[in-house]
């Protein structure tokens, strides 16, 4: 059946059982090939999406759930060439390494500091405990979040 | 005088062309047989070559992994790309900048020794000759093999190594589409296959029509040996095909292990076989002696990502793409596992997750 939501600002309607997860249906009916495939359990937190603004597992996520709501992926934040404040403070910061995690901590890292404009270190450890990283790029993935944070904040009105 | 000892790469790979192109758009395409698992080695041999070639970063590109056009370093492991494959494509750079020298000094009717290198542009003097890299390319015959005997610069005169320069393959991968698994053309067909239970185990029953069911879509099964895949054009049928079927497989010679097996003491039971390794520790005594004994359990070299690989047979010819760690070696056993010609194969790397803390991945000849 259709399934009528709003992605990256854009409204789409897909033709998928409302079983299917949203995780396949941005990656193969949608295209968006950014929130990617860790575990398919939860786990790892690679496949995190926004719903409403808030971070959903995207694996598990039941596409019917997300009728009529808004989903931000990774490529709503910015492009390569023009990359959003934390996506571009992750390449200063050269905060990854393998970076397949990377696309999912962006996303809990952009609903942190939507509600939480300057959060502590624990603060952002706290929302990105749900992702793993095996890597070990952690102290770079907390210092990018705390730089985006601050660019964010100076851009903003006093 | 004699030749240098050449790295092993160059030893098997020794024609110029397998290791750097001049391409049209102004740029020097340096290839490498090793691949890039999160460790920066693309990076790094960008890196090597510019200072070699006196470029920027920006105008060398480097291919990694790739059967037709790159040279053969077998696995990219042991922490050894940057001193075998870097330590190769110092040499032939140097060697290539040599003979682009010679050539150019030919043409301008000069001495080499008045001609230096800014951004790929050969300088008389200081002054502009419009020569560079590119006129003088076509007259560089890199069908030769290199010699070694071109000294490389000395380490001090280096202006891109020893920098920390950002990452190329980073900004694709904190935006989209960036590793094998986000590749799909159009017809794809997804397959997942069903895991032996242990290694030697022995497929002796499959449900395949409870599979079905299971998979509610179309799908095709395919059998050889204990080897079983499930193939569909929608991805979520061959996963629920995979997820249902250990169901419905019986398999004989499964080896049980024991959790006990894990256990360091369990460990030091067994029979072995003691050797040292490095040099005898000296007999004078210690003024002070600590002991420590230390076990862990194993640890898995787990990936983030499922395993994967995709796959085109077209006209005879197949292509691979995978995110393995050696091409060539995966092309020599794909082709005896196919039974296909190896020169009917293509092997190409795509990045993939990796586990970082080591390139040793469970996934690394799959």
């Amino acid at each position: 059946m259709d399934i009528a939501f709003t992605v990256n600002g854009e409204a789409r309607q897909v033709g998928a059982p409302e079983t299917a997860s949203l995780l396949e249906v941005l990656r193969n009916h949608l295209g968006l090939m950014g929130t990617r495939y860790g575990c398919g359990l939860e786990q790892c937190g690679c496949c995190m999406v926004l719903v409403d603004g808030q971070p959903a597992y995207a694996c598990t996520r039941e596409v019917g759930t997300v009728a009529g709501r808004t989903v931000t992926t990774v490529e709503g934040l910015g492009t390569a060439d023009k990359p959003h404040p934390l996506q571009q403070a992750f390449l200063d910061e050269q905060a990854g390494q393998c970076g397949y995690c990377l696309s999912g901590i962006l996303m809990s890292a952009k609903a942190l500091l939507d509600r939480n404009p300057d959060p502590s270190r624990g603060e952002v450890v706290e929302a990105l405990d749900k992702h793993l990283c095996r890597c070990g790029t952690h102290q770079r993935i907390l210092r990018a979040v705390e730089r985006a944070a601050a660019t964010l904040r100076d851009g903003r009105p006093a | 005088m004699s030749a240098p000892a050449l790295p092993a790469s160059l030893v098997e790979n020794p024609r110029l062309d397998r290791w750097i192109r001049f391409q049209p758009d102004r740029t020097v395409r340096i290839a490498t047989g090793k691949v890039e698992i999160g460790q920066g080695v693309v990076t790094a041999i960008g890196q090597i070559a510019a200072d070699e070639l006196d470029l920027p970063l920006d105008r060398v590109t480097v291919l990694s992994g790739d059967t037709t056009h790159g040279p053969d370093e077998l696995y990219t492991t042991s922490s050894l790309s940057v001193e075998v494959s870097g330590g190769s494509v110092r040499l032939v750079c140097a060697e290539v900048r040599a003979k682009a020298l010679e050539r150019a000094a030919l043409r301008l009717n000069c001495s080499r020794d008045e001609l230096s290198v800014v951004d790929g542009q050969f300088l008389q003097n200081g002054e502009a000759t419009g020569q560079d890299y590119w006129t003088v390319a076509p007259e560089i015959d890199l069908t030769q093999a290199v010699t070694g005997t071109v000294p490389a610069k000395p380490a001090a005169s280096y202006k891109v190594v020893g920098r920390s320069v950002p990452r190329i393959d980073l900004p694709a991968k904190v935006s989209g589409a960036a590793f094998v698994h986000d590749f799909a053309p159009e017809n794809l067909l997804h397959a997942r296959t069903l895991r032996q239970p242990s290694r030697g185990a022995t497929l002796a029953a499959l449900d395949e029509a409870a599979i079905r069911r299971a998979a509610k879509g179309e799908l095709q099964i395919v059998r050889e040996a204990n080897f079983v895949a499930f193939v569909s054009p929608v991805e979520s049928v061959a996963q629920a095909a995979a997820a249902a079927a250990p169901l419905h497989a019986t398999w004989d010679n499964v080896r049980r292990i024991d959790p006990e097996q894990q256990e360091a003491a369990w460990l030091k039971g067994q029979p072995a076989e003691d050797r040292r390794i490095g040099a005898a520790p000296s007999t004078t005594p210690p003024k002070r002696l600590v002991q420590i004994t230390v076990s862990r359990p194993y640890i898995a070299h787990a990936s983030m990502a499922p395993s994967c690989a995709l796959a085109e047979f077209r006209d005879g010819h197949l292509t691979v793409w995978s995110h393995g760690q050696g091409m060539h070696p995966l092309r020599k056993n794909l082709a005896a596992v196919l039974g296909l010609p190896t020169e009917a194969i293509t092997a190409r790397h795509l990045h993939g997750a990796s586990v970082g803390v080591s390139p040793k991945r469970r996934d690394s000849t799959e």
